[in-house]
């Protein structure tokens, strides 16, 4: 009776004596063996019979013998040791059988001769139950980790426009100063002309004075000498307009740059009206050139003027931040070159640098909002992408080429004449605008 | 006359099973060592007629016993039992000059077996 | 904190006696079976709180881990700490091909540990005549938080490490038992004594 229960269990038993041949084997097995080796199975090896891994099972029956202790061994590691096929070879996607092994030292007890005793099991539906739910969890965690980048995207660009906002505010406020500063900029400059012509005067007088000196009598005339030279008079005389002229050179550059100051304020977006590039770009150059004093600015225009119609501070602010970016670029020495060309219906306005490029893998990616290569909280990565919209809502192209450790051109055309005005209005163009600062450093 | 042994082993069991597998038929005069320590000690100061040795112990272990022994001219009969008998093992211990190498859980015949070849009874 | 040894001295003493022994017929068997000379340490029995236990087996960086159950007379298991370093070595003494695969090495792993740990219980059990059987053994990876959600308190464990002399390789492993096995290997002990 349980030679009849052994043979049919669902598992394979098979026994081995210590030259590996086979005593016994249930209907597990033999139900695997080719039809003629059924009859005459006895006293073949066992790695002769089932030729899949010998090797192996030459190795863990040595070690029964030797150690008469159980081996086991896994699907996990080593899925095939028999060379089965799978339990499901109609529908079933495995083609080999998954198996569990397990061998036991075990003794004959007519004889007292060691055997050995393999246990097989068949855990293919297992296995790829198993594989199945690795797959997924794996799926799973490849979701979760896209999803872990996406939040982190979104706080990041949180935060960036939080900044983007307070430095938006710092413009205003910035333009507010500008105004401030202008009024006393104006008396000081109505002063220094005045002074600058009663210095004038005074001199006049001292001058008479002592071109007269002959008439004065001996003592009168020593007097006079004495006062002159105690005060250094001839000093005094060359120093004097000097001093004042070239305060009053000062006093120029710091209107000059309240000036640009406020034309980039927001107030100063008056909507569509007619504007001069020319003008802009030498207003940017002054401006810039205060700033990064590194690279040689050029300007480039066959004409005086060339107008178009648009909303100058979003032109103005489009424009100064291709011009910073340009400028970042040069690290050392380069040239920054602006130039304008009029052709009829449009205007064409370039901006090269010879600074140090940007790498190819960058380049498609500059106007998109955010993207920055400036370490963390020193670009907001915004001034291309405003830019870019500035631009486009003035109907017009932009368009970026570079080369690494060459240089970088942006072509900007723009139509002289919007086909509908209406659409670039200051409220469109209302971009948080002239503190926002650029965003690829070229490098 | 009495034979003078000395039993070292750190397990206190194991001692015990030592002396307990003695063979009745002599009289013993035993010390016993609960490391290698105390055996190299004990072995300085008096002479022993033989020495069952444990392997593995605390301090020095019974290598260190036999290597102390190796150096002196005059010495007892060793008898190692151990559990550790891999035969590289045994081979360490014969060539610093122990007599026999008895396995652990020690057997009472084999002890027996020893004594005799050795001359004891 | 230490806890008191639920045993007395000379419990302590025969059972790490014992063990010692079996480590013996354990190292003996593996020596055979790759031809090489292993080193065996002085077996250690102490009582731990579950966060010693995770101490105790895991502050080994860089190691395999390994655990199977043991049932029978005695309930307990035994989990094995197997140290990368070297493996290549004892791999090549295993009769396994250069280079390892992942599963070559998890192979190699379960297969020491059930040769080592299995010959030792059973050289464990067969001297205080007691049954056990030994289930195969799984790799695991433990995770702390799992250890503090432990029920019992404390636990006897009894440690003990084999090294492969010509590589670097080292080998704990670390049996635990439940209460009731402990009051049966006491009593097993005790007539030991007697």
């Amino acid at each position: 009776m349980f030679e009849q229960l052994v043979g049919k269990l669902p598992v394979g038993i098979g026994v081995v004596d210590e030259n590996f041949n086979v005593i016994y084997l249930n209907d597990f097995f033999l139900d695997r063996l080719p039809y003629e080796l059924r009859q005459n199975y006895k006293e073949t090896p066992v790695t002769e019979l089932f030729q899949g891994e010998g090797k192996f099972l030459k190795r863990r029956l040595k070690s029964v013998f030797v150690l008469q202790h159980p081996s086991f061994s896994y699907w996990e590691q080593r899925p095939h040791i028999f060379p089965f096929k799978s339990s499901r070879p109609i529908t079933g996607e495995e083609t080999q059988m998954y198996q569990n092994m397990e061998i036991l030292p075990v003794k004959d007890k007519a004889t007292g001769k060691k055997l050995a005793c393999i246990f097989l099991q068949d855990v293919t539906a297992q296995a790829s139950y198993f594989r199945a739910q690795q797959k997924l969890s794996e799926a799973l965690k490849k979701e979760h980790e896209a999803q872990r980048k996406l939040i982190r995207k979104l706080d990041t660009a949180q935060s960036q426009l939080i900044q983007a906002e307070k430095m938006a505010s710092t413009g205003q406020l910035a333009a507010g100063i500008a105004h401030e500063i202008n009024n006393p900029i104006g008396f000081v400059n109505a002063n220094l002309n005045t002074l600058a012509q009663y210095a004038s005067h005074l001199i006049s007088i001292c001058d008479g004075v002592y071109s007269y000196l002959e008439n004065f009598n001996d003592e009168l005339r020593e007097q006079i000498e004495a006062l002159y030279q105690s005060n250094h008079y001839d000093l005094l005389k060359d120093d004097i307009t000097e001093l004042i002229e070239e305060s009053t050179d000062g006093l120029t550059r710091v209107k000059d740059i309240v000036e640009n100051l406020k034309n980039f304020s927001l107030e100063n977006s008056e909507g569509v009206q007619t504007v001069d590039i020319c003008t802009v770009c030498n207003q940017l150059i002054t401006l810039i050139s205060a700033q990064y004093s590194v690279p040689q600015y050029k300007f480039d225009c066959e004409l005086e003027k060339v107008e178009v119609m648009g909303n100058p501070g979003p032109l103005k602010q489009a424009l100064m931040n291709i011009m910073i970016n340009a400028a970042q670029a040069i690290h050392t020495k380069g040239v920054v070159k602006l130039s304008v060309r009029d052709s009829g219906d449009k205007v064409t306005i370039k901006i090269l640098d010879s600074g140090c490029g940007i790498p190819a893998q960058n380049l498609k990616r500059v106007f998109e909002p955010f993207f920055t290569t400036k370490p963390e909280g020193q670009g907001q990565g915004l001034g291309l992408s405003v830019a870019y919209t500035a631009i486009e809502q003035h109907q017009g192209k932009i368009s970026i080429s570079s080369k690494e450790a060459k240089g970088t051109v942006v072509e900007i055309s723009i139509p002289k004449q919007p086909s509908n005005a209406s659409s670039a209005t200051s409220e469109d163009l209302s971009i948080p605008s002239e503190a926002l600062p650029t965003d690829t450093q070229h490098a | 006359m009495s034979l003078s042994v000395l039993v070292a082993d750190d397990s206190k069991l194991s001692r015990r099973s030592v002396i307990r597998a003695l063979p009745q038929d002599l009289e013993y005069d035993i010390t016993e060592a609960t490391n290698g320590q105390e055996a190299i000690d004990a072995l300085s100061e008096s002479n022993f007629a033989l020495v069952l040795l444990d392997l593995t112990m605390p301090e020095v272990d019974g290598v260190g016993v036999l290597e102390f022994l190796h150096e002196r001219p005059d010495t007892p009969n060793v008898i190692v039992i151990s559990a550790d008998f891999q035969p590289e093992k045994q081979k360490i211990v014969m060539s610093l000059g122990a007599k026999r190498f008895l396995r652990k859980p020690l057997d009472k015949e084999e002890l027996a077996m020893a004594l005799f070849e050795l001359g004891y009874l | 904190m230490s806890i008191v040894l639920p045993l007395d001295e000379e419990q302590r003493d025969a059972l790490q006696e014992l063990l010692n022994i079996s480590m013996g017929q354990a190292a003996n068997s593996l020596a055979q079976l790759i031809e090489t000379k292993i080193d065996i340490s002085i077996p250690k029995i102490s009582a731990v709180t579950p966060g010693q236990l995770y101490s105790l087996l895991f502050e080994t960086e860089d190691s395999f881990y390994t655990r199977q159950s043991f049932l029978g007379d005695v309930h307990g298991e035994v989990m094995s700490v197997l140290s990368r370093a070297g493996l290549t070595e004892v791999a090549a003494l295993m009769d396994y091909d250069d280079p390892l695969s992942k599963e070559d090495i998890q192979e190699i792993i379960l297969e020491l540990c059930n040769i080592l740990a299995g010959a030792c219980l059973a050289g464990l059990s067969d001297q205080l005549e007691l049954t056990t059987n030994l289930n195969m053994p799984t790799l695991f990876q433990p995770d702390k938080s799992n250890f503090d959600d432990l029920k019992w308190q404390h636990s006897l464990v009894m440690e003990v490490q084999f090294v492969i002399a010509i590589s670097s390789f080292s080998m704990r492993v670390v049996f635990c038992l439940d209460d009731e096995s402990l009051a049966r290997i006491k009593d097993t002990l005790d007539e030991l004594l007697a």
